[in-house]
């Protein structure tokens, strides 16, 4: 029995995710990324004297679809505050976000156990089933993009006023692989929604971290750590896991934790201090009276609910259910609402549609395709699960089939033709090929009666060969194991 | 009733403003006066009121992209700008 753990993690995130609009939070202006520097400005993203916002209502409805996705609480009518700070990403010296009233409240994820870190899935932490709660979710404008030279600082405007979602997490994680899930679950929740690309490799989702430790069965919280620069859901592990070890030891040692924002560095491996939070920011935020309140009842609300997609987990459930796909698998196609399609329509016919699944998933994905583009119909893979059901073509032959589907697509049905692979199941042909193998091998036919029931493994190779793979082996085994204890 | 104290020089310190310590005098009872109408504000009874809903629903947006400034327009005032971005002093992580 291992030592029972001391210390548990306390965590919190917090996720900025960027919304999937054709224009910016408060301006007409293009919200797309990687084009030429400053070419999505005007004066309102610029904060140029004189503009005023106009909420765009698809970000709107985008946040409140997220809310509903989510289990949130949606305010009937939501405000927009200035958020004050300096910083020369933020042209007006203030953000537009959303503090007393913002568009949802409360709400969960539950954690996807397949969504787990890998090697974690089969433990009681990936099993337990946790949800975790939301405090809110708000919507933003995003601030401009930095580049550090030497001297200076370039600002590329095109980013600033971009409709920015936050979503925030009660403290309920309990450790890094929670943390890890609780992101990529979230994200198959707003890709679901069509809400959001919500790569964090691609900035397009992003997470800030606050981590403390405290005594098991303490109820208080000990002093929290942000953690910043988290670029990816492993980072977010890494980071998790070296910060909580770091705590422990600092704690064990009875030295304080600093109440601070700590940078991880992923190729140090290591979380540094950034800076020392002296006094809680002061933001002094107000209400913005260039915006009025937004009512949600009147459309947007209605226009959200409309777009509710099959959320993954309802997903999951219906695929095991109608499909008889395991639980894991369930997991792998509803990450991929284009392959479970491709999926659905292979099955749909199909005699076997678990086995469907096995050939898509293991033997057509290894091959990386496209499932939108791919010249293979979904179809053929119900044909060879179903040639292989009926007993047309061996588990071995099905393989050749695969093969020959990937290089020259056709019906499986014509492939069987092309080549010639259709299985010999007429018992009488197949009793000639065991007399035949029986006289050939009279050592394996000895071993066999002496009762090495292995050498039979012999005779069937003979068969095989004999048939060019053809014969159904399991007939084979059948008639020669009749022979042979005759 | 004493109006409520106000720490200018923290207030100051916030807008980026450098206040003389003849300003920091006259400018924290200016602002204390205020800070003290408001406290007279809350003390009016509004626990019956009920709260307005705003009337109708402000002018939104639809979202469909508008013309954006030219690059050349957009720096034209720009102090400093290399490669189509604006440059500032070196921000200090």
């Amino acid at each position: 029995m291992s030592t029972p753990a001391k210390w548990e993690a306390v965590i919190g995130l917090e996720v900025h995710v960027q919304l999937l609009t054709q224009t910016k939070m408060f301006c007409g202006c293009t919200n797309h990324y990687g084009d030429a520097p400053t070419s999505h400005v005007c004066p309102v993203c610029l904060g140029l004297p004189g503009s005023l916002p106009v909420p765009n209502e698809e970000a709107i409805r985008l946040t409140l679809l997220t809310g509903l996705m989510l289990g949130c609480t949606l305010a009937p009518v939501a405000r927009f505050d200035r958020k004050n700070y300096f910083y020369p990403d933020m042209p007006k010296n203030y953000q537009i976000s959303q503090y007393d009233d913002p568009l949802c409240a409360g709400g969960q994820v539950p954690l996807d156990p397949f969504l787990f870190p890998k090697e974690i899935q089969d433990t009681a932490e990936a099993k337990a089933g946790r949800a975790i709660r939301l405090t809110r979710i708000h919507l933003e404008e995003d601030v401009a993009k930095s580049f550090h030279f030497e001297d200076r600082s370039g600002i590329d405007f095109n980013r600033a006023g971009t409709p920015l979602m936050e979503i925030v997490s009660e403290a309920d994680l309990r450790t890094p692989g929670e943390a890890f899930s609780f992101l990529g679950s979230l994200r198959q929740v707003l890709l679901a929604g069509h809400v959001s690309h919500a790569d964090m490799e691609k900035g397009q989702m992003r997470c800030d971290v606050n981590v403390s430790v405290r005594p098991i069965g303490q109820k208080e919280f000990g002093t929290k750590v942000e953690l910043k620069n988290l670029n990816s859901t492993s980072g977010v592990r890494r980071a998790l896991t070296y910060e909580i070890a770091r705590q422990i030891t600092a704690c064990e040692k009875g030295e304080a934790i600093a109440h601070e924002t700590r940078r991880w560095d992923d190729e140090a491996g290591a979380t540094f201090t950034m800076r020392t939070k002296e006094k809680a920011h002061d933001y002094r935020y107000f209400p913005d009276p260039d915006l009025l309140p937004v009512r949600t009842d009147q459309g947007l609300l209605e226009a959200a609910r409309t777009r509710l997609p099959e959320l993954p987990s309802v997903l999951q459930a219906r695929l095991i259910q109608a499909f008889g796909v395991t639980a894991y698998q369930a997991s792998v196609l509803g990450a991929d609402r284009i392959l479970c399609a491709y999926f659905e329509k292979a099955a749909a016919q199909a005699k076997s549609k678990a086995t469907v699944a096995n050939w898509i998933l293991n033997d057509f994905l290894s091959t990386q395709p496209d499932p939108a583009t791919t010249p293979i119909l979904p179809e053929f893979f119900g044909e060879l699960a179903d040639l292989v059901a009926d007993g047309t073509i061996n588990s071995a032959q099905a393989k050749k089939v695969f093969a020959e589907l990937m290089a020259n697509p056709a019906s499986p049905r014509e492939i069987v033709k092309r080549l010639g692979l259709a299985q010999i199941s007429d018992v009488s042909a197949l009793g000639t090929y065991c007399d035949e193998a029986i006289a050939a091998n009279p050592r394996s036919v000895e071993d066999y009666r002496a009762g090495k029931t292995n050498a039979i493994n012999a005779l069937k190779g003979f068969v095989m060969k004999k048939s060019q793979g053809k014969a159904n082996p399991l007939q084979v085994d059948e008639i020669l194991k009749a022979k042979l204890s005759a | 009733m004493s109006a409520p104290q106000i720490n200018i020089s923290d207030v100051a310190s916030l807008a980026r403003l450098t206040l003389t310590p003849d300003e920091t005098a006259k400018f924290s009872a200016q602002l204390s006066q205020i800070l003290g109408h408001m406290e007279t504000l809350s003390q009016i009874a509004t626990g019956a009121v009920p709260e307005v809903t705003p009337p109708a629903q402000p002018a939104l947006r639809q979202d469909i992209p508008t013309p954006s400034l030219s690059i050349e327009a957009a720096l034209s005032n720009a102090p400093a700008q290399a490669n189509d971005l604006i440059l500032v002093p070196r921000i200090l992580e």
